[in-house]
């Protein structure tokens, strides 16, 4: 479970096996003991980010069953997900980022843009998780770890 | 130096992780959530800075997995965040109350976790097993029974805990 306030807002990332994550988020930061489980909370995404991916990436490529780590950065919400799941595609465009981990960010926590990067997206194969995210005091950097599958023998031995 | 805290006799072998931490901003207190066999704890530490004497108390939440979040919100309040049965509950805890600890509402508990509708336990026959948790046991564990399916399958029913979450 992902916990992070940003810009006044609650924000709670669960996991699902079967959909994708689900973000939401609740304005009522200061009233928390008096939600309405319905009109209090307003749902981001309930199929980790499906329909970002489909619009950003051409198709859903993983599954991001966990909100696994997050950090505001610069006035950013990053947020990193575990993807265990391929979801089926044959397009070349889409093998680079198959079976990989998502690293997502966002201005206002509603309108999220996947992070192209190419030292993550070029980086260890097999990488499922951001598993944890750190900002230093200073605010000037941003650290991120990732998770690799320890079972899955490295290509490059 | 590192030393190893007294825990005050409060985990047990149920206890299988210390699986959040977070020092309050106004008491300075530690909050430790565990990920349990059996029912998470909520430790408290409060420790005197100039004698190092050290007290513990607990807040636990109604059985739970894994106290698996927790979050700072200032002025002697935290949220926590657990893994129960099939879903999730997330306790705001007041230091300024004794640390009373009241649940806050969120949407859709059940369906939010596995948002396809199953509400009384879920089943999972062999193929979804292998599809979805086999590659990835080493950071998952069960608690349920498995059981012939219908269809001759092996079957699994319970619930995931979700050691790494």
């Amino acid at each position: 479970m992902e916990l992070r306030v940003f810009k006044e807002h609650l924000y709670v990332g669960v996991l699902s096996f079967f959909s994708g994550f689900a973000l939401t988020r609740t304005a009522k930061i200061d009233d928390l003991t008096n939600l309405n489980m319905v009109t209090d909370w307003e749902l981001i995404t309930g199929n980790g980010f499906f329909r970002e991916q489909r619009e950003q990436l051409g198709g859903r490529i993983a599954e991001n069953e966990y909100p696994w780590s997050s950090a505001e950065f610069n006035g950013i919400y990053f947020l990193g997900t575990v993807a265990l799941t391929e979801t089926p595609s044959n397009k070349p465009e889409h093998q680079a980022y198959k079976g990989r981990a998502q690293l997502w960010a966002s201005e206002d926590g509603e309108n999220w843009q996947y992070v192209f990067n190419d030292v993550l997206d070029s980086g260890a194969p097999y990488m499922y998780g951001y598993r944890t995210m750190q900002v230093t005091s200073d605010g000037q950097t941003l650290y991120i770890g990732s998770a690799a599958n320890m079972y899955i023998p490295d290509p490059a031995v | 130096m590192f030393e190893v805290l007294d825990d005050g006799g409060n985990l047990d072998g149920y206890d299988k992780s210390i699986r959040s931490m977070c020092v309050s901003s106004y008491t300075d207190r530690l909050f430790v959530g565990t990920e349990t066999y059996k029912c998470a704890k909520l430790l408290v530490l409060d420790r005197d800075r100039e004698t190092g004497a050290s007290t513990w108390s607990r807040a636990d939440p109604p059985c739970t997995l894994s106290i698996s979040s927790c979050l700072d919100l200032g002025n002697g309040k935290l949220l926590f965040g657990g893994w129960a049965q099939l879903g999730y509950d997330i306790y705001l805890l007041n230091e300024n109350d004794q640390d009373s600890l009241t649940r806050i509402n969120t949407p859709n508990r059940k369906l939010l976790w596995i948002n396809i509708g199953l509400s009384d336990g879920f089943k999972l026959c062999q193929h979804d097993i292998s599809r979805h948790f086999l590659p990835f046991h080493s950071f998952l564990s069960f608690t349920g029974t498995h059981f012939p399916g219908s269809d001759g399958t092996s079957c699994f029913q319970g619930a995931p805990l979700c050691g790494s979450s």
